[in-house]
């Protein structure tokens, strides 16, 4: 195994992704089942590093890189996850020399309606995953509310989140 | 500097210094705990409310335009905010800034995992923080639902706006369809049904 192997197989991945995980079936059929680089349960490792972590849960790909080759490993998933989403720039670039058109237009629109009727269930279905009982709807409530209300941080209502985890679940 | 192309929004690169970019992709990369729900309130936070680097308008644009391209939809938006502020060198400060410190933070959390894994304390505060980003992530969604119909027309468009949203929301809960092709399905019925110019 080496960095410019894994750097191929997480650009692959990312390549044909949409969303931070989306890329999670090409990653575990080439880890797993074709070079056996990868367990599942360091997948599962991954993903969870991937949810705690700062930034968008698609850099669970640097956890998996790192438990695979160290830093190396780390940054050739970081490398490699740069790339796609810069295909965004010829697609802004269509769109400014379309935009005076207002079939394209009415297309952008519909398609912001869209995500944010996709959005709206991924948050149901986050809520469905991870609420079981009368705390965690206090937290996902509170937090809610804090985040809609308030310009507090993000951090502040999550840490209160964790110590009440430990006092109640422990 | 030469000046660049003009990004996405119809307004000419900006003069925010380069510094300050970076400083507000390190700040967004450190402390945007929570995932992608988090990270996306913090940029809109920094570049839309708090900073106006951008206006609502052409930030919802690039944020509709990141969801179809390959990858991380975050780092789609982030290149064509920095692309908006300063061109391919806004680019860089973006992924960079952006990337160095969350990179940084999940090596080394996966480096401690294997300590912290065996505490049930570590996983305690997880089961409290779990329903904390399903909170996060609504607040998201009602963010974006705001803001995807304050763009639209009034009468009847409402009607049709509405029903595009039900429709994504049908075709993924109850068709179970992916979202790629959901979200190419309500390009094509948008370009079908067009609203007045704008």
């Amino acid at each position: 195994m080496t960095g410019a192997a894994l750097f191929r197989i997480f650009l692959l991945a990312s390549l044909f992704s949409f969303g931070g995980l989306g890329g999670l079936p090409i990653l575990h059929q080439q880890l797993v089942d074709q070079t056996g680089w990868a367990s599942e349960a360091t997948f599962a490792q991954a993903l969870a590093i991937g949810l705690i972590s700062p930034g968008p849960n698609g850099l669970y790909v640097v956890s998996l890189g790192y438990l695979l080759l160290a830093w190396p490993g780390a940054i050739a998933a970081a490398l490699a996850l740069m790339f796609p989403p810069l295909l965004v720039l010829p697609m802004a670039a269509a769109y400014e020399r379309l935009a005076h058109q207002r079939r394209v237009q009415s297309a952008v629109h519909a398609l912001g309606l869209a995500v944010a009727g996709l959005v709206g269930y991924s948050a149901f279905a986050i809520l469905r995953g991870t609420v079981s009982d009368w705390v965690g709807i206090g937290i996902a409530l509170c937090v809610f509310a804090l985040m809609t209300r308030t310009r507090i941080h993000v951090i502040v209502p999550l840490a209160f989140a964790g110590a009440l985890g430990v006092l109640v679940y422990r | 500097m030469k000046p660049t192309r003009k990004p996405p929004g119809g307004a000419p690169a900006t003069s925010i210094p380069l510094v300050q970019q970076w400083l507000s992709w390190m700040w967004i990369g450190a402390t945007s705990f929570g995932g992608g729900a988090a990270t996306l309130i913090l940029i809109r936070r920094e570049w839309v409310d708090r900073r106006r680097w951008i206006g609502a308008v052409a930030y919802d644009r690039a944020l509709a335009l990141s969801q179809v391209v390959p990858g991380i939809t975050i780092l789609a938006l982030a290149i064509q905010l920095g692309r908006f502020a300063r061109g391919y060198a806004g680019i860089l400060v973006a992924l960079v800034g952006l990337l160095t410190p969350s990179v940084v933070l999940t090596g080394a959390l996966t480096a401690a995992f294997s300590a912290i894994q065996s505490l049930t304390l570590a996983h305690a505060a997880l089961l409290g923080v779990a329903p904390g980003t399903g909170g996060l992530t609504a607040a998201l969604a009602l963010q974006v639902v705001v803001s995807a119909f304050s763009t639209g027309f009034p009468g009847w468009y409402r009607l049709r706006d509405l029903a595009i949203v039900a429709a994504s929301i049908f075709a993924i809960a109850v068709l179970g369809w992916p979202a790629p092709v959901i979200l190419i399905a309500a390009l094509a019925a948008g370009a079908a049904i067009p609203e007045r110019s704008r």
